[in-house]
């Protein structure tokens, strides 16, 4: 009986010169990745643009991937840094914007047509009320809620963005921050009717 | 759980997975919890709120096919960079048994002159065991490198056109009889093929199919050496071509398909 590789096996392959493998890890993330970015955007088509960015840095990068280590968190931590760098070239001082800066800045969307509607008035003032969180939060959600990583994972992922070491506790006191904010800004949606 | 839940931590319990001890544990103490259960019920909506959040759109096929080729592209192109950097192997005498393929040729060469019937003068067994001789040096030397590989192939294949040439009278343009002519050259060419094929795994690959072309070439020249002293059409022209020399060309090809699939395979 023939199993499915793990991302793992996919990637040493890959990393040895194997274009299947690559079109088979391509197969497993583009999707999830072009999703992260979109909704980090509202754009579908600043999500392709950003896919084709992340893997052309992956392909770069794959000779530091260590063999020992999980895939997932190291792809979305290169998707990531590409996020970072998109959301640096849309603030106008970007220069001077430091990581801190970035982490209390709320999401310069896109605007217009490309922005797909959500269901009804209360969905899009939930994903405004996402939109809003501070950088540092907002990452962790989006990760958390919509891409499925662990906390564990995440750490892994915003400790190659924010060059510092993240512990899993870390990252759930953040995402538990976050909540709490999106529970106040959304406390009129989700009270009880009386 | 006994403590009231903390009303910063309602929000972010119900966000983690239904199987987290810490949610179990919230959820169970919120249902026994009347204080609580208002609190939760609300954590419990929010989340109910998120999940309904519309999927973002489908990423665009062209715009994918193209991040995907970008990637193939550099892969290629990485590939072919470090194909074009790397020294040819080269591979002694010593360390690996170049010889082989030699060995095997005598040896086919040996059995053809036990096994076909024969007859000629002594100059005639003189040149088949001379061509015998040649092959066997040529097969072994092609087993050093690629480069070599393809030289002994060429020669090879002059070879069997040098022997064709030995017979020939006015270029008789009779088929002659086949006589197992042809299949005598591929039978001959399987014992030096298998020996290269051998070295190429064993060594991972360093040779490639001009190796193993020429090791069944050499092989099938063995046998059009012993045919020399046993085949009756020998000064047909088109006998020669068709049957013998035709039979060394077809053992080389065979020996440079089954080289591409073992190299496959080794590497």
């Amino acid at each position: 009986m023939e199993t499915t590789p793990t991302d793992e096996d996919l990637m040493r392959s890959y990393v040895a010169g194997d274009g299947r493998a690559f079109d088979a890890l391509f197969d497993r993330y583009a999707t999830r990745l072009h999703a992260f970015f979109a909704r980090s955007f509202r754009s579908g088509s600043v999500a392709n643009d950003l896919v084709q960015t992340t893997f052309l840095k992956i392909h770069a990068a794959r000779g530091t991937f260590d063999t020992t280590m999980p895939v997932r968190p190291w792809l979305f931590g290169i998707a990531s840094r590409v996020r970072i760098d998109e959301l640096r070239r849309r603030y106008r001082d970007a220069a001077r914007a430091s990581d801190e800066d970035l982490s209390k800045m709320t999401l310069p969307v896109e605007g217009g047509a490309e922005r797909w509607p959500e269901a009804n008035e209360e969905a899009e003032r939930v994903r405004a009320a996402v939109d809003g969180l501070p950088e540092g939060q907002r990452i962790v959600v989006l990760l958390h809620r919509f891409e499925g990583l662990t906390f564990g994972e995440i750490a892994e992922v915003l400790s190659q963005t924010e060059g510092t070491k993240l512990t899993e506790v870390a990252v759930r006191v953040r995402a538990f921050r976050a909540f709490a904010a999106l529970r106040e800004a959304l406390s009129d949606l989700v009270e009880e009717p009386s | 759980m006994s403590e009231h839940l903390a009303r910063d931590d309602v929000a972010g319990l119900a966000m983690l997975d239904a199987g987290d001890p810490d949610r179990r544990a919230a959820e169970d103490h919120a249902s026994a919890c009347a204080a609580c259960r208002s609190e939760w019920a609300r954590a419990e909506r929010m989340r109910a709120l998120m999940d309904g959040l519309a999927s973002p759109p489908e990423p665009s096929p062209a715009a994918m096919q193209r991040a995907r080729a970008r990637v193939h592209a550099q892969l290629e192109s990485e590939s072919a960079t470090k194909a074009a950097s790397e020294p040819e192997p080269e591979i002694s005498a010593s360390s690996a048994p170049g010889w082989a393929t030699g060995a095997a040729v005598v040896l086919v060469g040996a059995l053809g002159f036990v096994l076909i019937p024969h007859q000629g003068s002594a100059l005639r067994y003189f040149v088949a065991a001379a061509a015998i001789g040649v092959a066997a040096m040529l097969g072994a030397i092609a087993a050093r490198s690629e480069r070599d590989a393809r030289l002994a192939t060429v020669l090879a294949l002059g070879l069997s056109v040098g022997l064709g040439a030995v017979d020939l009278r006015a270029f008789a343009m009779e088929m002659g009889h086949a006589e197992g002519c042809f299949t005598t050259h591929i039978v001959a060419s399987v014992l030096p093929l298998a020996a290269a094929l051998w070295l190429m795994v064993s060594r991972r690959g360093a040779t490639g199919p001009f190796h193993t072309a020429a090791a069944a070439a050499c092989g099938a020249i063995a046998g059009q050496a012993v045919l020399l002293t046993a085949c009756a059409s020998e000064e047909s022209f088109l006998h020669v071509v068709f049957f013998h020399v035709a039979g060394v060309v077809a053992a080389a090809a065979l020996g440079a398909g089954s080289g591409r699939l073992a190299l496959r395979l080794a590497r």
